[in-house]
């Protein structure tokens, strides 16, 4: 049985959300949590 | 104070890993429930628990499914605390479900979200595991913390409605919209997360 057409759709509808860029509110959380835990030496190695 | 916070992973590549499943989750939060700004603070909340628990992590597993079992719990009890229930807004649902993402997509992606919403919850993520995350049955069975043979069922049971709702072109354009039927979403989605629904792998219904 092949798949229904909107088996695609479904991925399609999680890959676009996907591939959109990641907000900046996330990339400033990330960048947080080195912080007050890790006063790490290495100079933030983010992205 | 008995043990130590010793990190199972090294921290600076837990967080490269983490930040890599962002765009997963936010996907998962957004099919989950359907609202890009809750899915969003459902994923803020998830990085942040992770990221408090991350000596539980087990270096080598799927950074994907361990947080997406965090996801999922933390949507779970934000519906339980109806968190979200007095904020639902119709205008901007409708205008979520039916904005065309950038461009057109020939295959209708805000029908399709449209279509997945009507579904009860424990199917939903079923099949947005299966059918959109590309998890195993067996993955998926893991993050939702229910049998291999309960997510098949659901799985089954969504695609069974799927087909029934899109190839007829019967999309049930109203029943987002209808309060109504929102209301019996949302307390259906209640029993999954009082345990009811996970622990009731048949409805009777196909």
């Amino acid at each position: 049985m092949s798949q229904p057409q909107w088996a695609d759709s479904l991925r399609s509808l999680y890959d676009s959300v996907v591939d959109e860029p990641i907000p900046d509110t996330f990339k400033d959380l990330l960048a947080q949590f080195d912080e007050p835990k890790k006063a790490s030496s290495e100079n933030g190695g983010s992205e | 104070m008995s043990s130590l916070p010793a990190p199972a992973a090294d921290p600076v590549e837990f967080k490269r890993e983490l930040t890599g499943v962002v765009p997963h989750l936010r996907a998962f939060a957004r099919g989950l429930c359907g609202r890009p700004d809750m899915a969003d603070d459902l994923v803020q909340e998830t990085l942040m628990k992770a990221w408090a628990a991350q000596e539980r992590f087990e270096p080598g597993t799927s950074m994907r499914a361990w947080t997406f079992v965090i996801l999922r719990n933390a949507y779970l009890t934000d519906m339980r605390r109806n968190r979200f229930r007095g904020e639902y807004d119709e205008n901007v649902a409708e205008r979520i479900l039916t904005a065309p993402a950038g461009q057109e997509e020939p295959i209708h992606l805000s029908d399709m979200h449209r279509a997945l919403l009507t579904l009860p919850p424990e199917r939903r993520e079923a099949l947005l595991l299966v059918g959109a995350g590309g998890f195993s049955y067996e993955e998926a069975a893991n993050i939702c913390g229910c049998a291999v043979g309960t997510i098949k069922s659901r799985v089954g049971r969504a695609r069974a409605a799927l087909n029934e709702m899109l190839a007829d072109g019967d999309i049930p354009k109203r029943s987002i919209d209808d309060d109504t039927a929102h209301r019996a979403i949302l307390e259906e989605l209640d029993d999954v997360a009082a345990g009811n629904g996970l622990a009731e792998p048949t409805n009777g219904r196909t």
